[in-house]
């Protein structure tokens, strides 16, 4: 009668809510809200939004370590709250930041501790450590104490202690927070790899780029809500669509002309003779540009739009409110 | 230089409100006291003899104003880790006497934990206590606290130089004392060499000068004890300045004054 | 496969990997043998030469139970304080497996003060004791290890549980010293303190470790033994309710003083 197999989703959340008590008697604060989310097996699932929006909190849940308030989270068909022991070795989880190191061990000493904590032996816990290190491309620093690290290395080594336990689940909570673009990139085909593994992922995140390059679906999530769950190339047609043009030194009837360019969606002063530019349609910031470097403005640079401008796009089409 | 001390008197006495709550006084610190002077008093029952009993209730009850007189040196290091000391960019001396103003409430309660296991577990253990007697001892427990602070000191400022053995100097000098300097034996049971050695710890001479005032001594015996007391004392104040302005010398050169551990 | 046993064991790894990285830890050892002077001193100023082996006996038992409370509470709090703890609940591995396996490293470290103190005895004082029942003496020392670990679990669990616990921390040892006839046997406490320190298991192993020592027979020594087991057990089973405890309450109120 178990439900766990192939067959059951990879991750399944069904109106999940968790509140937290606040100090002094206050009223709870609500992270999470008649949250839903199904992520198949061998899906790579982004869950994207702003700080606070609950991310944290899922994944908190979905690794066993808080108990929802209400509601039902299942990993591979078990739940997490009645069936803990048995959710635990099927995840591997990443926290972001520095936490859950020792950072006076080597890197190999940690992950050998790690190994040993999903039930592995200590010649296995060996082989694992050093196999997972090559392959976060720690290899040559296997021996030094994880303090001597940069952010971006312990990040790796934390991926790699998210993979000692061979988990079919990973769940990566803002894994390429404190990355330089070259280890952020080699992260990206790390990624890939699991997915080719038939690993599922769900990848927490609030960098859109990063989401859209990685996931085949994208939850947008706020203010502990699912607002929306999309294909990424969605998310892909949104930055192109709402790019941002700035320039510096631009005369006010230049500002007005550009104001008339189709697909400009509005001018906004930035500054003294400094403004935004925002579009909203693909295509739109060319002839934006052209105008302005043809006038002879040359302090000029195009944006993708922040995360914030995205949601409000995205609510506005639904034409629903982020918050109550 | 008068506000920077009253200014570091009143973070002292922050810092004991963090160590101390009334209730962790009295039911941690306090019982802990007493079950360690027990501890040692027992030892003389064990040996069937009154008259040691009251000998090691008296050198461990006084040996807690010693104890925690000690614990400066933990507490001197707190104002490392909180990185004031930085701030302190004066003179060596004038780093004494703040670091000195800082812990100053290790002496109140020390002089407060080791006279009330002297005074409550006296009658325990056979030791009668007249009203001059017990007036005595606490203001000699008082003169030990205040004396061994000095050495205290000299231990914090060795703790800050070397961080990872923060724990370690104090600890070694308390109970070398304890070891040495008359507290569970006369010091006359050890080596000469030891006997001299032990002769430079303020706490020993204290201990002496309670051991006297309330066993009949004369006046002017308690009084050159206590004499010894604050004569030592100076010296372990000279090293621990000469220390700190090894220490600050040595923070300089290799830029690390920020101490930020 | 049950992850129980690798981690009992890496935890202990860790934890002797932490003596050697940081010597600071291991000051009980640097003080146990000043204890055996102090004590030692005691018993030969006294011209008791058979009390000899109470005064080195009871420093090593003092730096074992020290250490148990002064490291397991530490190593928690470390643990807890750089996110290790929260992780390790993500495992497979029950927290009680983890703590175990720190505090039984702890406990074996610490009874190379045994090995100390004996040396002062014969080194500095020229006093050798010799153990007139070495099969009483290891199996005792067993069955005191296994209590002193069984109560640094307990008392690690007890200083993440409760708030405010900690302060106590530091004052934990003489109680226990006393409590446990460390140096002189329960029997020579009044009244009541006598029946309080018979469920301690430390009371009972004390007093077998001495008797092991003499050259007289061991009286009634498997039920003692016994005593010390049970009582041992009981602790342990303490501990482990208690760690339990504390990942429940850490799940619920998602405040265990994480990131």
């Amino acid at each position: 009668m178990s439900l766990t197999g192939i067959d059951a989703p990879a991750v399944e959340v069904r109106a999940l809510v968790r509140d937290f008590a606040t100090a002094r008697g206050g009223p709870p604060r609500r992270a999470l809200d008649a949250f839903n989310l199904t992520v198949a097996p061998g899906e790579v699932h982004g869950l994207l939004g702003p700080n606070g929006a609950g991310k944290t909190t899922l994944c908190k849940i979905l690794s066993t370590i808080l108990l929802p308030t209400s509601g039902t989270a299942r990993v591979q068909g078990l739940d997490v709250v009645t069936d803990a022991k048995r959710v635990r070795p099927l995840l591997g989880i990443v926290f972001g930041g520095e936490r859950g190191l020792y950072a006076r061990m080597t890197a190999a000493q940690n992950l050998r501790f790690w190994a040993a904590l999903y039930g592995h032996g200590r010649r296995e816990g060996r082989r694992r450590a050093a196999e997972l290190l090559e392959r976060v491309g720690l290899g040559p620093r296997a021996n030094e104490p994880v303090e001597t690290f940069s952010r971006g290395m312990k990040q790796r080594l934390h991926l790699a202690r998210g993979l000692v336990g061979d988990p079919r689940v990973l769940v990566l909570d803002e894994p390429t927070v404190g990355m330089d673009p070259v280890s952020a990139h080699e992260f990206r085909d790390l990624v890939e790899d699991l997915r080719g593994e038939g690993r599922t992922v769900l990848l927490t995140t609030h960098d859109m780029a990063e989401a859209e390059a990685l996931c085949d679906r994208v939850s947008f999530i706020d203010g502990g809500r699912l607002l929306r769950c999309e294909d990424p190339r969605v998310l892909g047609e949104l930055l192109s669509r709402h790019e941002r043009v700035r320039a510096a030194g631009v005369p006010e009837a230049l500002a007005a002309r550009i104001a008339d360019l189709p697909g400009v969606e509005r001018v906004r002063a930035t500054g003294p003779g400094a403004v935004l530019v925002e579009t909203d349609r693909g295509g739109a910031a060319l002839p934006v540009l052209r105008t302005l470097v043809e006038a002879g403005v040359t302090d000029v640079s195009t944006a993708p739009p922040t995360l914030e401008e995205v949601y409000l796009h995205l609510i506005g089409e639904r034409g629903m409110a982020v918050r109550p | 230089m008068i506000a920077v001390l009253r200014q570091t008197m009143w973070s002292g006495w922050t810092d004991l409100r963090l160590v101390y709550t009334p209730t962790t006084w009295a039911f941690g610190w306090m019982v802990r006291v007493l079950c360690q002077v027990v501890f040692y008093s027992t030892l003389g029952t064990l040996l069937g003899d009154p008259d040691r009993t009251r000998f090691l209730l008296v050198g461990a009850a006084v040996f807690i104003a010693a104890n925690e007189t000690m614990m400066a040196s933990a507490s001197t290091t707190w104002e490392r880790m909180s990185g004031t000391l930085s701030l302190l960019a004066a003179a060596p001396a004038g780093m004494v006497a703040v670091l000195a103003a800082r812990s100053w409430f290790w002496i109140a309660t020390g002089t407060l934990s080791s006279s009330i296991a002297l005074l409550a577990l006296a009658p325990f253990f056979g030791l009668r206590l007249g009203f001059g007697e017990s007036a005595a001892a606490v203001a000699l427990v008082f003169v030990t606290a205040l004396t061994n602070y000095a050495v205290g000191l000299c231990c914090g400022s060795l703790a800050l130089r070397f961080h990872g053995l923060r724990n370690v100097f104090a600890n070694i000098a308390l109970l070398t004392m304890t070891a040495f300097g008359g507290v569970m034996v006369p010091v006359a049971f050890w080596p000469a060499g030891l006997q001299w050695f032990a002769a430079a710890f303020p706490a020993v001479h204290g201990l002496a000068a309670v051991r006297l005032a309330i066993g009949g001594g004369s006046a002017p015996a308690v009084l050159a004890e206590a004499g010894f007391a604050f004569a030592t004392a100076a010296g372990w104040l000279a090293v621990a300045a000469a220390s700190l302005w090894w220490f600050q010398a040595n923070a300089r050169r290799t830029g690390s004054i920020d101490f930020g551990d | 496969m049950s992850a129980a046993l690798p981690a009992f064991l890496a935890a202990a790894r860790t934890q002797l990997g932490e003596f050697r990285r940081e010597p600071g830890t291991l000051l009980m050892l640097v003080t146990a043998p000043f204890f055996a002077v102090i004590l030692l001193s005691v018993t030969e100023h006294g011209g008791r030469a058979d009390l000899a082996a109470y005064a080195l006996l009871a420093p090593a038992v003092m730096t074992s139970v020290g250490m148990a409370v002064m490291e397991a509470g530490e190593s928690i709090f470390r643990d807890r304080a750089s996110g290790v703890l929260e992780a390790i609940m993500t495992t497979p591995a029950p927290l009680a497996a983890v703590l175990s396996g720190r505090v039984a490293a702890i406990t074996a470290v610490s009874l190379l003060g045994i090995g100390e103190c004996w040396l002062v005895g014969a080194l500095g004082f020229g006093v050798v004791v010799a153990v007139a029942h070495p099969l009483v003496f290891a199996l005792t020392l067993a069955a005191a290890a296994a209590g002193i670990a069984a109560t640094g679990v307990l008392l690690a669990a007890v200083f993440v549980v409760g708030r405010n616990v900690r302060s106590f921390q530091n004052s934990l040892t003489f109680p226990l010293y006393l409590l446990g006839g460390a140096m002189v046997p329960v029997a020579f406490l009044p009244w009541g303190f006598e029946a309080l320190s018979r469920l301690f298991f430390l009371s009972w192993a004390t007093d077998l470790l001495r008797d092991s020592l003499s050259p007289g027979p061991v009286a009634a020594f498997w039920p003692r033994l016994g005593a010390v087991l049970g009582l041992s057990a009981v602790l342990f089973a303490a501990g482990f309710w208690l760690a339990h405890r504390l990942v429940r309450r850490v799940r619920r109120t998602g405040t265990a003083g994480f990131a």
